[in-house]
């Protein structure tokens, strides 16, 4: 029995002390919940849109090098048999996309101004930019804003996309004739006039890459085949199943494993920002942790003072030390579990009719998008265990003092 | 073999820097089936004294054996296990357990005793029913009265069929008439279940229920003195 049915009875004896206790780690988890919700729907954003911002789900290269000098030399590189590659990735369930992927470097120059370049091509059927009238999402690749001019079309074999600061260093604008000049596997070098069709903005990268179509590359660099195929899936879960898969059944002729990445293996960007993220829950949920522990020492204090005489009673009749510490540890523990639920369920709750009222306003791209709360309870649990786990040991330690008083000097408390 | 035997035990206290004797160097011997009332004044000694037989204190010198057991000797775990199996415990303040119904409270210490749930109902059954309180089995204590409430704690004490009852003034918070009760209660049981059951109180009311009375003065035994026709 009885230790259970008794400290759930001890528990709800002071109702409103108990009460009191559980408001305030349900408050602490609650807050914790939406604020996992708000971040958890940040990440879900930033992650889907690194993913579509050329990354992809998972690059299939023949060697891991080419993710650090492909783009200096993609000759090295070039995928045999591209179209079986292709067939065989297309028949992995969940993909959606196999998208070639080439990459040079370049020195773009116009006037008398010259600059080093990262040229990224993508066919543009399956890439576009974020224009105004157009929609964010309509193919599987969005590689940016565009602030000056037009995207990219299939028919526009000599058509550059600029980022913004790499415009303004060489004073290019849209409709502007820029030279691009690049190595061709033999040594020699190609030039090309391309008129810049837009200017995107995208922060961290506009300084030193362009967009061309890739079949533009393809005739600039004379590539037989694509270096990478860039994979999306039709749901970004499914990018553990699908990596094993290729790894089974897809690897390019001659190809190595580790030629194969995911989108988690190539965004440290994001890595950062959600370790940074996660930093910040960390910190929260420390707070909750010692307030927890604070709060329910406090309560069991108090508890504990005012039943010690029932403590000698127990003791009396043959309860243990150990016994009458498990007892007043599973008061703690049940008022930390019951906290943790009513925390969850409330901030499930409160996200919920955030929700309801639109989520709230967040600057993006000088957009504001309404950011929508989506706790996740399997990020949440760890949190919610360790807040029970917290009120069991804040339990512990009046429960200490109580079984190491004298059972005499415990039945003469008044 | 006795039921208690104390030899030269003494019971020191701090009191915040000064050290004060409860008990000074006590010889008691106790027969098995004796009703033994200890007498004395507020602050004598007889509260500590029945701590130390009832194992919930231990002598600062001196050997205290219950049944020929030095409780002194005995680790604290063992200690909870004496307790549980030889000594029942009657207070004045009788000290149920609030969040227990009157048939959990004595079913408590044979749940530590691990009895099987059916021989338990039918123990605290009986004995509810022998003191005369089975039709408040489900009562929770703070709805009985101070008579009431005095029974389930006798029955709490003998539910394990001890060898020792240790009472600590069973009938102080009670009135004469219920407390005559609680005592006859007592009497009455210690002649069908042979159980020594040793008693502290001040009130001449209540001694004359003890076979044997000791007096305590100032920490020290005065007098042991029997008395004749008490059944």
């Amino acid at each position: 029995m009885k230790i259970l049915a008794m400290a759930f009875r001890n528990a709800l004896r002071h109702r409103r002390r108990t009460l009191f206790t559980l408001l305030a780690m349900a408050i602490g988890l609650c807050c914790l919940t939406v604020f996992e919700g708000f971040i958890a729907s940040q990440m879900h954003g930033f992650r889907e849109s690194v993913i579509r911002q050329g990354i992809g789900h998972i690059q299939i290269s023949v060697d891991a090098k080419y993710f650090e000098s492909g783009e200096y030399n993609p000759y090295d590189y070039l995928i045999p048999n591209p179209e079986e590659t292709a067939r065989k990735l297309r028949a992995i369930p969940g993909v959606k996309y196999v998208i070639p992927k080439a990459g040079f470097t370049a020195i773009a120059s116009f006037g008398d101004k010259s600059l080093p370049l990262l040229v990224d091509a993508y066919p543009s059927d399956l890439s576009c930019f974020v224009t105004n009238g157009e929609s964010a999402w309509a193919k599987p690749l969005v590689l940016g804003k565009i602030v000056d001019g037009r995207g990219l079309a299939d028919n526009l074999t000599n058509g550059l996309i600029l980022g913004r600061t790499a415009a303004k260093i060489l004073r290019a604008k849209a409709g502007s004739v820029v030279t691009v000049m690049g190595v061709l596997q033999g040594g020699g070098l190609n030039a090309m006039d391309m008129v810049v069709e837009g200017i995107f903005d995208s922060p961290g990268m506009d300084k030193n890459f362009g967009f061309i179509p890739f079949e533009a590359a393809k005739d600039f660099l004379g590539l037989a085949s694509p270096p990478a195929f860039v994979v999306i899936l039709s749901n970004t879960e499914l990018t553990g199943a699908a990596y094993d898969q290729i790894l089974k059944t897809a690897l390019p002729e001659g190809g190595k494993p580790d030629g194969v990445k995911r989108w988690s293996d190539l965004a440290p960007f994001y890595k950062q920002v959600n370790g940074m993220y996660e930093g910040f829950l960390g910190v929260i949920q420390a707070i909750l942790l010692v307030i927890t522990v604070f709060v329910v020492v406090n309560t069991m204090t108090m508890s504990v003072f005012e039943r010690m005489r029932e403590i000698g009673t127990l003791r009396s009749l043959g309860t243990t030390r150990a016994g009458i510490f498990l007892l007043l540890c599973t008061e703690g523990l049940l008022t930390g579990i019951a906290g943790s639920a009513a925390g969850i369920v409330l901030g499930f709750g409160t996200s919920a009719l955030l929700n309801l009222g639109g989520g709230v306003p967040f600057p993006y791209q000088g957009e504001t998008v309404r950011i929508l709360f989506r706790p996740e309870l399997a990020a949440l649990l760890p949190g919610a265990a360790a807040v029970a786990f917290c009120a069991f040991a804040g339990a512990a330690i009046p429960a200490y003092r109580a079984v190491h008083t004298a059972v005499a000097d415990s039945l003469r408390a008044v | 073999m006795p039921a208690v035997e104390i030899r030269n035990v003494v019971k020191n206290y701090r009191l915040d820097k000064t050290e004060v004797s409860a008990l000074r160097g006590v010889n008691l011997t106790i027969a098995e089936g004796d009703i033994v009332g200890l007498s004395g004044p507020s602050g004598s000694g007889k509260s500590t004294m029945l701590n130390l037989i009832g194992a919930i204190d231990v002598p600062s010198s001196g050997e205290v054996l219950i049944h020929g057991q030095d409780i002194a000797k005995m680790p604290d775990s063992k200690l909870s296990r004496f307790r549980n199996r030889s000594v029942g415990f009657i207070f004045q303040a009788f000290n149920l357990i609030p969040v227990l119904s009157v048939f959990e409270n004595v079913e408590y210490p044979l749940v530590l005793q691990k009895v099987p749930p059916a021989e338990r109902k039918k123990r605290v059954n009986d004995l509810l029913a022998e003191v005369g309180i089975a039709e408040y089995a489900r009562r929770r204590p703070d709805e009985l009265s101070g008579g009431q409430r005095q029974r389930v704690a006798i029955a709490r004490a003998l539910v394990t069929n001890p060898v020792l009852v240790v009472a600590d003034e069973p009938t102080a918070s009670l009135d004469h008439k219920t407390g005559t009760g609680i005592m006859e209660l007592l009497m009455k049981l210690n002649r069908e279940l042979k159980t020594t059951v040793l008693f502290a109180t001040h009130d001449p009311l209540v001694t004359k229920y003890a076979r044997t009375i000791v007096s305590i003065f100032d920490g020290l035994i005065t007098e042991v003195r029997k008395q004749e026709g008490v059944q």
